[in-house]
């Protein structure tokens, strides 16, 4: 846990160490991403009609224009942003939850309750398409943003994220609050919960990505037009512009699709470095 | 070690509770509908869905788990550039792969930005036949999961204690003999971490064919889960849907079994 902080530049920044030749094998690296990125960009902001001749270079923000009015980009986005922060809300309480139990269980037993929760890594909500599908049909949920919400509710990752955040906290501190004759709930919500936030917002993050990024559960569950989130409506949105051979449209569309999660990486770099090098769970 | 609290199991119930309805009762369910279609199962095309998924984790597996680990290394310390080139390789994870996807219909068109090269390689249309839309696939897979690979290889190589990969350049070991000799072998924590959420990822991974290839051509990208989604919700064949998922499962569970004795045991030294 607490190496994740050295993974980025220490917060009383060192200038960056000089560049030398020995950065070779990283720029080396690098190359691939240079060329997906570059290219996208310079298609984005060229004109179609260049693109179909195998060309690049010109300038235009016609492709951007249309691919926003076409794929009703602002409602995507409204969706997207419900569909996330709703989900984030309800599993930040399970996730609390279960971190706050699962640091102070008791010793007998405990391994089986670390199991039943641990297996949800291996069975992802993306592999329960169809059972899911069919419970929440039953449920008469589909095509519902409750349904997408549903399957995620729960956290594994989460909940031992904040396992950890539960178990660097004092035992002295949880034993002066009980003996001053605090219940369980009361010490959760208000003496722990404040130290637990850097886990909590290491996850929050982790979450907000991931489900921001989601495609084919939102695709089972949802059939409206209107309610459609941002991958599944920028795949639709794809298709149709692949069938016309639209390049330039494709590449704006992606650069819009991609722009907030960018922007934000842009912004608050170390904060994601640190919170998905944390959702690794690795000591 | 947080002290034993009386009672403490009960706040685990609001995630058993979506655990059970939505992660162990589907799971049965599954078992209760598909099994029975377990034996028409044997057609071709399931054959081949199976064939796809396994050559698939068996290529991205290993590639992204290397790209992850050269790139960890290459990058490690603090330089401008290698904090550069660390956001870079780093980005895609954060992306949709719906869009990471869709980029490179228009990168590997036939008359795309990469066709000098293509052409170099004899592969004017990739996405148009089976092994190089396989091939494609595999490859988005590995370079949108390597970044997160390399964080994680980045915190593996933090906890090993710069002296003893120091003692053993002392004794002669070239740069190279004590990569493979000491920090290698130290890092296999992170390695067998970082090789089952790989195995899961290429699994479970799937959006990059919605977009680029809708399994084909004749088949060569129907991945077992996209297969599901066909058969599931395209064709309503919900009998057949249901028991490649059994079979996804059971795949699922065995490396469940496999892998958290030993995850879980990591899960446990860190505090």
């Amino acid at each position: 846990m607490t190496h994740s902080r050295a993974l980025s530049r220490p917060r009383a920044a060192r200038p960056p160490a000089r560049s030398s030749w020995r950065d070779l094998p990283a720029l080396l690296l690098a190359l691939p991403y240079l060329v997906i990125a570059g290219f996208t960009l310079l298609a984005a902001f060229t004109p179609t009609a260049e693109l179909n001749r195998g060309e690049l270079g010109g300038f235009t923000l016609e492709n951007f224009r249309t691919a926003w009015a076409s794929a009703d980009f602002p409602r995507l986005y409204w969706n997207t942003l419900l569909f996330t922060f709703g989900l984030l809300l309800a599993q930040v309480v399970t996730v609390t939850m279960a971190g706050f139990a699962l640091a102070h269980l008791k010793t007998r037993g405990r391994n089986a309750w670390f199991y039943l929760i641990l297996v949800q890594l291996f069975l992802p909500p993306s592999t329960l398409i169809l059972p899911n599908f069919l419970i929440i049909q039953r449920l008469g949920l589909a095509d519902t943003l409750t349904a997408l919400v549903l399957p995620y509710v729960a956290s594994a990752t989460g909940a031992f994220l904040l396992r950890q955040g539960f178990l660097q906290i004092p035992r002295e501190l949880i034993e002066a609050a009980r003996v001053d004759g605090a219940t369980s709930g009361q010490i959760l919500w208000r003496i722990l919960l404040p130290m637990v936030r850097p886990q909590l917002a290491a996850f929050a993050l982790v979450s907000l990505v991931y489900h921001w990024n989601e495609f084919l559960w939102p695709l089972v569950v949802l059939q409206s037009t209107d309610k459609r989130v941002l991958s599944l409506g920028f795949a639709s949105f794809a298709r149709s512009a692949e069938s016309g051979m639209e390049w330039g449209l494709i590449a704006a569309g992606a650069v819009l699709v991609a722009l907030p999660m960018v922007a934000a990486f842009a912004f608050f770099q170390r904060n994601f470095v640190e919170a998905f090098a944390r959702s690794g769970l690795k000591g | 070690m947080g002290r034993p609290l009386r009672g403490a199991w009960i706040f685990l119930i609001p995630t058993l509770f979506f655990l059970l309805s939505f992660t162990y009762f589907p799971f049965l369910l599954t078992a209760w509908e598909g099994l029975p279609s377990l034996r028409n199962l044997m057609s071709p095309e399931n054959l081949n869905a199976l064939r796809v998924t396994g050559l698939y984790a068996l290529i991205t597996v290993p590639l992204s788990i290397g790209l992850g680990l050269l790139a960890a290394v290459a990058v490690e310390g603090d330089s401008r550039i290698r904090l550069l080139v660390r956001s870079l390789v780093f980005h895609p994870v954060i992306l949709p792969t719906v869009a990471f996807a869709a980029v490179f219909l228009y990168l590997l068109n036939p008359l795309g930005p990469l066709q000098g090269f293509l052409r170099a390689l004899g592969w004017q249309n990739p996405l148009g036949d089976p092994l190089g839309a396989f091939l494609s696939v595999s490859m988005i897979g590995v370079l949108k999961d390597a970044g997160l690979y390399m964080l994680y290889y980045l915190a593996g190589l933090q906890t090993i204690p710069k002296e003893l990969v120091e003692a053993a350049r002392v004794d002669g070991a070239g740069r190279v003999a004590s990569f493979f000799r000491v920090t290698l072998p130290l890092l296999s924590p992170t390695t067998f971490f970082v090789g089952v959420m790989a195995t899961l990822a290429a699994l479970r991974s799937v959006d990059q064919i919605f977009v680029l290839t809708k399994g084909g051509p004749v088949g060569a990208t129907d991945h077992l889960l996209y297969r599901v989604y066909v058969l599931g919700f395209e064709y309503f064949d919900f009998p057949q849907a249901g028991a490649l998922t059994l079979v996804l499962l059971v795949t699922l569970t065995l490396l469940a079994l496999l892998a958290l004795p030993r995850l879980e045991r990591g899960v446990h030294y860190d505090a």
